[in-house]
Formats: structure tokens, C-alpha cells, sequence
């Protein structure tokens, strides 16, 4: 399985080449790219100082010698000028350069003096989703174990927060149950909230495979997606009517007897209530409600329910509203009726959003799991993790969630917040909020590449490594662990998390005690039984899938093909949940977010690439021909956009990719923020924010 | 056509590790190498024996000439300087028919341009015939292989005997095989006629595309609909992978970093693909649509009138994008939408 450990120069190399004109790669390093949760393979082509150029992994399993144009653009932020390379300490209202002695020394003194005033449960850890599973191991390894709280976590909730409750409750676990090379074998796909070409472009490339190879495809979304563009059926649902729609299917499904009986009998449990629950809905009403037509709605629950290999798909535009859960629940409810779950070809398949959120999820950086999702109040987990540890005893109460450690900041509870490559200032919502907790704090240590707007804030900075510049291991939508390689070293004192957290560890006297990325994946893999049979030999080529629970087996590309997690599939009647908020006169709009193909998250990586920078569109609001007209808006012209909440200006895109009523605005950027007008009323069970729908007045201005 | 020209034999084919040897007294030697990261030029030592089948590598060697990034300008205390690039003499192995039809068509493009010029002129290349067409490649519909026509220094030919058949291209070429002791002499009837042999025998390996043709001539003749192109434009990502991996693309983008008094000048591989690659100041945009951008990479992939002034058409069917693109559109799936038969 290749040669082990040696990535860089090959046997072959007569030696240094004497041209700095980059006439061949001096080192060629296969690696995971840093940006959505795809996983593509790359290549990163280095002089051994300077990355210079990526290319796609042609042996890649799942992206084969492909790329989207962020993959093409990867290593550019690595090298960037403005990125941290000493630790800084605060002097007064200054951060100044420090050494790491110095530095350590100061982070060990406000853990002590946190301690003290607060006890353990007086400091918190937010780790990261772009972060190793290295590093978010040893996150969560340091609270627990070092630090003695499980008080640590990280960004998952405003994303798949509602899949990881939802499923849980119907199936077990909340991950993709299928693979992304699985999904091009489908007949029939059924996407529901997902833009997958712009914001998965890989993963969008096998859903047309599967459409160019005969499957049909049925969109569920209130744009009109490139996917869209290319459905057998596009059924365009208003904003927030998830659940109506969800139910009209497994009603027609039932009305038929489309419902897979056997299965149902045999691996589920709850249909009946479920069955009962959707008797009296009315087609005509969910016509009404949804906006889809009453024989689109038949045609997609008959190709859906018929096919034996039909996927669901689905991501965000599901989850993020105050029914999330419900909604997850709704679409699950129909995947164990048509006996979809455990089946080649066909699953139920959340796409997760950054390139390391399923594996920050799996190390355990949640406060109320250890690594592979082990419970803190299980007695027998903690023992052999302290054991493991050499720690005494683990604390065995859940701990607070990022934003139960706000609060608790805010009340004098919560002294030190450690925060790892993480910039919640901007990310979170209610900013100002946000901005006071952290001010409260006695200490805020940032481990961060660059002076983030919560980085401003701290009162230690520590600069960290890069994927490009340390070893590790990065886990897929798809439960897929692949290696992340050095290619060049981190510019200046930049160090990995996990030998920061190592060397915090070591002066507070309890070291964790590795020297290399691989000591802290082996440890995990011993404590952790769905990654119990990795290594990185094992990880060498195209990496492997959880569960793989010894050295044997070769990973498991379907979930569920015996029994689900919780045993029996479990369906859930759910009810109707309207939007928090309803257009009406003084607002008469609904706005969505989405996200443009050549950007990523609140885009500090992305932005700092001219080439990708050069591709936003002159204007940020897509509105409708017909709205725009009524308000004698101009393609480009520049616009307001209220909300009850605040107002944004950009100008307009006037298109027809979105319905009449609805206008959309991506949300990647801090001179035009969506989250400013966007609704704060979150889901119950979950805690999701609704950023996909509110109600807007647009004006030109 | 052999005929007329003067040719060496390498008796067999471990006649090319003289060859080698001899490059390597002066020059690195780059050969196509399948390693831990894929298929990729690679600096090799004389030593290791040559691999005779060379799997295409999708990086290609335009990025050996024109790499996706360098330095142009560099000032410190507002004091502007050129960026040199220093390029050692290398002697490029084992080139594909269809990357020499590439490399000859940029040399045209960037004739004028110091940095590209400095180390093409430190190269050799020497090439060698496909024997059998390659996975995707359809180099012989647009008159770039299987066997090369010209761009090499020296082009080899396996025949099926094991002979080796050296094709002087160049007087650079012509001294190398000179130097090796080989007799340069007209090809023989024989000798012709066991190339030709060859030749056929490559050109009939490549599978049935009927397609290829009428959708070249369709789009040459300007016969796609613009309904066709705005069909095809929904399956462009703008991944940009195409322009990146075309052996004939040459378009770079200009980034200055740093500020007044100190920064640096850099071209940057650009992609005719994104939206922003040709938008004015204004916002005005000559191709605003995805379809009228695929439209116009295409048009400059294969239309013939772009011969005059580029020396041939721009594609050489080597198939690299098919490969990489994530929306099905590279050449032979464009042409299999577009062409019938």
C-alpha cells in the first residue's frame, strides 16, 4: 500500500534541482483538501519552502481527478503575509510579541488563577471543524483530562445540530449513512435543501453521473439550483413548508401501499402512529400550503417509494429553521417507509459542511461525548479513558455548549475560554453578545492563523500550523478518515494545536505525552472502537471508513445494512411548524442564504484569493424580475434590505433563480452580512438559529 | 512520412539509456514517473532505467515552462526589479506526441516572453510515438499524434521488433545522435514501411468516435445553436480545471502584493471559464453567461481559423479534461453532445 512515512522526495530524484523557476515539483505531497466536507484528494506541489501549486489526486476514490475552483485554489492563504508567527500577549490594550516559554508561562498562570476563583468547571475549550482530528483529540483530551471539565465544543450546532438530534432519535447516530461514490449508483435521487454543485461541487458531479446515467432527479428547493436545471423534477416549495411536503409524500405513499411493508415489520418501529398521522392529509391542501403541484408531489413520492435505489439527500436548507429537527425527522420518517436506510444506492445522507466537522464530532469535542460518541455518564468509559490517561477521575456531567459558555462568562461562572481556530465574534449569532462574554472573561486564549476579530480580543495568541503544514487526519461527509501532510513548515513559531495543548499540558503537569501526530491518532484509535482498527499505514491510500473496528475490516461504506445504531428504525409523527416569522405588510419579502460555489464559510481563507475574489457577482441580493420591477429596482442597482432585526445595503441581482416573494442573499460577507437581518428564533430541540427564512422589505436607495 | 528524412536505429530499445546518459553529462534529465502523488514530470538520475510506458500525467509539461505561478517584479524601497528565473539545461524523456503539438503551439504564444523563454530554451525535448492510443486520447482527430509530426528534438519510435527508430528535429537533435556515434542515413523502404506498419497499427487502436469529427466541423463551421452552448454552460462549474490543465492554455492573471515600497509582481494562472476573467470596470462582461464562456473555449480549442495565427488548432486531444471536469463537459463529452454518428 505504497511507501510509508516517505511522501516528499522519491528515490528516483537525482537531487536538488539548481533552478528556483520552478521546472518541476521538489516535492509532491498528497493531501485532503481544507475546505467542504467532500474530501477531495489533492496534491500539493512545493519547492520545500513554498507551496506553489495544487493538482488534483487522480487515484482519489471519491474525487478522481477532480476539483472545484476553491481545491484549484487551496494553498493560497497558506503563505499569506498576514499570518501569525509568534505568540502575543496582552500589555494594556496591546498584543505584543512573546516567546513560547513566556507564553506558556502565562497561559499556565491564568488556568491556575481560573481554578482557583472558579474551579475546573471555570475554564471552557471551543475547538474546530477545520481543524485535524489530531488536534481536536487532544482539545477535548485537555479539558477533560488535564483541565478537568467537559466543558468543550465546537461549531457543529449551527449547521447539522438538528441531523445529529433528529437521527439520533430515529436511527442512532446522525451521519451520512451511504458514500459519495455510492450515491452515483442511485436511480433515484431525491435532494432536498442542497445546492450540492456549488456547495459540494464534487459531491454534485456523482448526483449527475447518476442523472446521466439514467436515475431521476427530483430537486426540493425554493431556488432554482443549477440541480434544478437539470431535475426530471424540480419541486419548488415556499419558504419553510418542509414538513407539509414531507408529509403529502408519505401520505400518497401509504394511500398507495408504496410503503416497503417488510421492511417496516421487520427493522422499524412507530409506523402506525406515523401511518395515522398522515391519513387525513389533504393533497390539495399541501398543494396550497407548499405551493408544489398536487401531481408533482404523487409523481416524486412514486419515484421515490418504487426505486429501490433512492437516495435522499439533503443539508441545510432543512436544517437551519425552528422546526430543524422536525424537518430531519419528516425526511427520515420517509426513508425508513420506503425501506431506504441500510441499502446500497440509496440512505439517507446529510451533507456536512466544513472539511473536519464530522470529525470534530467524532473526537468528541461536544460536552456530553468522549471520542466515537462514548457517553461522559457512562462510569465504565471515563475508568478506561482515565486509565488511559493517568488522569484520576474524568468529570462525568455534561458539560456547557459554546453558547452556555457565553452565558456562563457573561455570569462570572466561566473565567478562561480557550478558543481553537475559531472566530466565533463573527460567526455567532448576536455579535454583541458574543463580544461582552468575552470581554468579561479574566483570560481568552486564541490558538488562530491569523488576528481574527476574536483573536483582537484575547489575551493570548497563540499562532497555530496549517493543514498544509502538519500531519493528521481529516474525517469526510462520507465517514471517510484521510491523511492531511506537511508540505511546508509553519511560518515563523506556528505549531500544531496538539503540541500546543501538549506543552500547555506539560507545564500544568500532566503531560499527554506524544511527539508525533500518529502517537495521538494511535491513542485515540485504542479508546475510540468505530476508528479501533486505523492507523496511519492503514490510511495510507484512499483512506478508510468508519465504522472499522480492527485491523481487518475493511471500513463500512453503508450504514445500517443489519440494524440501525438504536436497533429498530424509529419514526416520529411530526406536525406543521411555520416559519417565526411571516411576510406581511411592512415586510413583505422572505429571505433566504445561500452560498456561492467560490467562496467558503465567513471566507478567511477564501477572500484572501484574488482570482476567487474577482468572481462576486456586482451584487448580493438575488430578487425576482417581477419584484424588482414592482420597485423600480435596475439590474445592479443598489438596494436596502430591512429586517426587523437590522438592514444591509448591496445592490441587485435581479433573476429568476429565485420565485417571485422570495429574494436570497449569500451570506460569506462582512460588508454585507445577511446575519444582520436574518431571524435569531431558533429550534427548540436543537438550538439551530432560522438563518434560511425571515420576512424583508426591500427598497432602492 | 519517413520518407526523404534522415534517421538513426537503436537496435533495441535499452539503446535509449546511452541516449540518456549522454543528455545527463550536461542536463537534468525530467521523465514521466508514476509515484506516491500520481503520474508526474519528475527530475530522475540516469541510473534508475527508463520506463517505457509513460501513463500521461494530468499536470502536464506546460507547468515545466509555464508554471501556475512566478514572480515577475520585485521592488524593495520603491526601487522596481525584473524577477530572473534561473533555469538549469534540462532534457525532457519520453514527451507524448501530443504535448510536443502543445509545447510547439505555446512557444508561438510566449516567443516574446523572457521568463518562459529562458527556460524553454535550456530544454530538449525528446519524444517518443504512442504505439496504442491512451484512455480518453483522441489525438489523431485533430492531427497531434499518435505519432509526432515535428517539435521534437529527437522523436523515437518503437517498433514492434524492439528496433528504435531516432528522428533527428532540430540540429540540436541531430548533434545529440551524432555524438552517440549513430549513423544517420535515409530511411530505407523497409525501415519506412515498418514505421508506417506502426503507425497504422497505432492509428487503428483508437476506439470508433464517429462524433468527433461532425462535432469539430459543427462547432468549426459555427453551426451549434446558442441554445446548444447555454445547454452545455449549466454543466460548467467554473472549477477552472480545464483551463488548468490544458496543455495549450497560456492566459495568467497579473497580483501585485505588498505595497509602495515593497512588494512583489506575480502571474498567476488565469481561466477564460470565470466570470470575472473578462468583466469591465463597469460590470459590462463580452460572455455573461456560463454557456457563452464555454462557447468561447471551445471555439478556441477548435475552430480552424485560429490556425493562422497559433500554427494549429488549439486542441490536441489529449483528453486531460475530460478527466477533471466535475461537469461531464470536457472534449469528448462536448463533442458527444454535440456531434452525431
Amino acid at each position: 500500500m505504497g511507501m510509508a512515512g516517505r511522501h516528499a522526495v522519491r528515490s528516483v530524484v537525482a537531487g536538488p534541482l539548481h533552478c528556483k523557476g520552478a521546472m518541476v515539483a521538489t516535492a509532491s505531497v498528497r493531501s485532503t483538501c481544507p475546505f467542504c466536507a467532500a474530501g477531495c484528494g489533492l496534491v500539493l506541489e512545493s519547492d520545500g519552502a513554498r507551496i506553489h501549486a495544487v493538482r488534483p489526486d487522480t487515484d482519489h476514490p471519491v474525487s478522481r481527478g477532480q476539483l472545484c475552483v476553491k481545491g484549484w485554489n487551496a494553498h493560497r492563504a497558506l503563505g499569506h503575509p498576514d499570518r501569525l508567527t509568534t505568540p502575543l500577549v496582552r500589555r494594556g490594550d496591546r498584543l505584543v510579541p512573546a516567546s513560547w516559554a513566556e507564553a506558556l508561562e502565562a497561559v499556565v498562570e491564568a488556568v491556575r488563577s481560573a481554578q482557583a476563583a472558579a474551579g475546573a468547571d471555570g475554564i471552557g475549550v471551543i475547538s474546530s471543524a477545520r481543524a485535524t482530528n489530531e488536534d481536536n483529540y487532544a482539545a477535548m483530551r485537555f479539558a477533560r483530562g488535564v483541565l478537568g471539565t467537559n466543558n468543550v465544543d465546537h461549531c457543529a450546532r449551527v449547521c447539522h445540530a438538528p441531523s445529529v438530534v433528529g437521527l439520533r432519535r430515529t436511527l442512532g447516530s446522525g451521519a451520512m449513512t451511504n458514500s459519495i461514490a455510492d450515491l452515483a449508483t442511485a436511480d433515484c435521487l431525491l435532494v432536498w435543501g442542497s445546492d450540492t454543485t456549488e456547495n459540494h461541487p464534487i459531491i454534485g458531479a456523482r448526483l449527475l453521473e447518476a442523472k446521466a446515467r439514467g436515475a431521476m432527479l427530483i430537486a426540493v428547493d425554493p431556488r432554482r439550483t443549477r440541480l434544478a436545471e437539470f431535475a426530471d423534477l424540480h419541486l419548488q416549495l415556499r419558504l419553510g413548508t418542509d414538513i407539509p411536503l414531507a408529509n403529502a409524500m408519505l401520505h400518497t405513499i401509504f394511500a398507495h401501499g408504496w410503503e416497503a411493508a417488510d421492511y417496516l415489520a421487520a427493522r422499524c418501529e412507530n409506523a402506525d402512529a406515523v401511518r395515522a398521522a398522515v391519513a387525513g392529509v389533504s393533497l390539495a391542501d399541501a398543494a396550497r400550503t407548499t405551493g408544489v403541484a398536487a401531481s408533482d408531489i404523487v409523481a416524486a413520492a412514486r419515484a421515490y417509494a418504487t426505486t429501490p435505489r433512492a437516495a435522499l439527500i439533503y443539508c441545510l436548507g432543512v436544517t437551519q429553521h425552528v422546526c430543524g429537527t422536525e424537518n430531519v425527522i419528516a425526511l427520515s420518517n420517509l426513508a425508513l417507509a420506503t425501506g431506504h436506510v441500510g441499502v446500497p444506492g440509496a440512505g439517507i445522507n446529510p451533507l456536512r459542511g466544513q472539511n473536519n466537522v464530522q470529525g470534530a464530532c467524532d473526537m468528541g469535542a461536544l460536552p456530553d461525548v468522549l471520542s466515537g460518541y462514548q457517553p461522559v455518564s457512562d462510569p465504565a468509559v471515563r475508568a478506561r479513558f482515565a486509565a488511559a490517561w493517568r488522569s484520576g477521575a474524568l468529570p462525568d456531567r455534561p458539560g456547557l455548549t459554546s453558547l452556555a459558555m457565553q452565558h456562563a462568562a457573561r455570569d462570572g461562572r466561566l473565567r478562561c475560554l480557550f478558543v481553537l481556530g475559531e472566530d466565533p465574534v463573527v460567526t455567532d449569532p448576536s455579535q454583541h453578545d458574543v463580544a461582552r462574554a468575552f470581554d468579561a472573561l479574566d483570560d481568552l486564549v486564541v490558538v488562530e492563523l491569523f488576528l481574527t476579530e476574536t483573536a483582537k480580543r484575547a489575551s493570548l495568541v497563540l499562532p497555530a500550523a496549517a493543514w498544509g503544514e502538519k500531519e493528521g487526519t481529516f474525517t469526510s461527509t462520507e465517514r471517510r478518515v484521510q491523511r492531511v501532510r506537511r508540505a511546508v513548515a509553519p511560518p515563523g513559531a506556528a505549531r500544531a494545536d496538539w503540541e500546543i495543548l501538549d506543552a500547555i499540558a506539560q507545564r500544568l503537569g500532566r503531560p499527554m505525552g506524544w511527539t508525533s501526530a500518529r502517537d495521538v491518532f494511535d491513542e485515540m484509535a485504542r479508546l475510540t472502537p468505530i476508528y479501533a482498527g486505523m492507523s496511519y499505514e492503514r490510511l495510507e491510500r484512499g483512506g478508510l471508513q468508519w465504522p472499522c473496528p480492527n485491523p481487518e475490516h475493511p471500513g463500512t461504506p453503508v450504514l445500517y445494512v443489519e440494524r440501525c445504531t438504536r436497533g429498530r428504525g424509529r419514526l416520529v409523527p411530526v406536525g406543521d411548524t411555520l416559519p417565526a416569522e411571516l411576510p406581511d405588510d411592512a415586510y413583505p419579502l422572505q429571505l433566504t442564504t445561500f452560498r456561492l460555489h467560490h467562496q467558503y464559510g465567513c471566507g478567511s481563507m477564501t477572500r484572501r484569493v484574488p482570482l476567487l475574489e474577482r468572481e462576486n457577482p456586482p451584487g448580493l441580493l438575488w430578487i425576482n424580475p417581477l419584484d424588482a420591477g414592482a420597485r423600480r429596482i435596475a439590474p445592479g442597482a443598489p438596494v436596502r434590505v430591512r429586517s426587523r432585526r437590522g438592514e444591509v445595503t448591496t445592490r441587485a441581482m435581479v433573476s429568476t433563480t429565485v420565485p417571485p416573494g422570495v429574494v436570497a442573499m449569500p451570506y460569506h460577507f462582512a460588508e454585507a452580512p445577511s446575519n444582520r437581518v436574518t431571524n435569531d428564533a431558533v429550534d427548540p430541540i436543537s438550538r439551530m438559529p432560522e438563518l434560511k427564512v425571515c420576512a424583508v422589505a426591500v427598497e432602492p436607495c | 512520412m519517413l520518407t526523404g528524412r534522415e534517421v538513426a536505429v537503436l537496435p533495441e530499445r535499452a539503446g535509449i539509456e546511452a541516449l540518456r546518459a549522454a543528455l545527463a553529462r550536461t542536463r537534468q534529465l525530467l521523465e514521466i514517473r508514476r509515484g506516491d502523488a500520481g503520474s508526474e514530470w519528475t527530475a530522475v538520475s540516469p541510473d534508475v532505467p527508463f520506463e517505457w510506458a509513460r501513463e500521461r500525467p494530468l499536470g502536464g509539461a506546460k507547468r515545466i515552462f509555464c508554471p501556475p505561478e512566478e514572480t515577475l517584479l520585485v521592488w524593495h524601497d520603491a526601487t522596481p526589479a525584473l524577477a530572473e528565473p534561473e533555469a538549469a539545461p534540462v532534457a525532457l524523456v519520453g514527451v507524448h506526441p501530443c504535448d510536443l503539438a502543445a509545447i510547439a503551439y505555446q512557444d508561438r504564444f510566449f516567443a516574446r516572453d523572457p521568463w518562459y523563454m529562458r527556460r524553454r530554451s535550456q530544454a530538449v525535448l525528446i519524444g517518443i510515438d504512442c504505439t496504442a492510443a491512451c484512455a480518453g486520447g483522441f489525438c489523431h482527430a485533430v492531427d497531434a499524434g499518435p505519432f509526432a509530426r515535428d517539435g521534437f528534438d529527437v522523436a523515437l519510435t518503437p517498433l514492434v521488433d524492439g528496433r528504435v527508430i531516432a528522428t533527428p528535429g532540430t540540429p540540436a537533435g541531430r548533434a545529440l545522435l551524432d555524438a552517440l556515434g549513430l549513423a544517420l542515413e535515409p530511411a530505407a523502404a523497409a525501415l519506412s514501411a515498418a514505421y508506417e506498419a506502426a503507425r497504422a497499427a497505432a492509428a487503428a487502436s483508437f476506439p470508433e468516435r464517429p462524433f468527433v469529427a461532425d462535432a469539430i466541423a459543427r462547432v468549426d463551421g459555427g453551426r451549434v445553436t446558442h441554445g446548444e452552448w447555454h445547454a452545455l454552460g449549466v454543466s460548467c462549474f467554473a472549477c477552472t480545471g480545464c483551463t488548468n490543465v490544458c496543455p495549450t492554455c497560456s492566459c495568467f492573471t497579473v497580483v501585485d502584493e505588498g505595497d509602495a515600497t515593497a512588494g512583489t509582481r506575480s502571474r498567476v494562472w488565469d481561466s477564460c471559464l470565470l466570470a470575472g476573467f473578462q468583466r469591465e470596470a463597469s460590470g459590462h462582461t463580452p460572455a455573461p453567461h456560463p454557456g457563452d464562456r464555454v462557447r468561447r473555449f471551445w471555439s478556441h480549442k477548435l475552430e480552424q481559423h485560429f490556425a493562422a495565427a497559433c500554427g494549429r488548432v488549439g486542441c490536441v486531444g489529449c483528453g486531460r479534461c475530460d478527466v477533471t471536469c466535475p461537469g461531464a463537459i470536457g472534449a469528448l463529452g462536448v463533442m458527444a453532445r454535440l456531434g452525431s454518428g
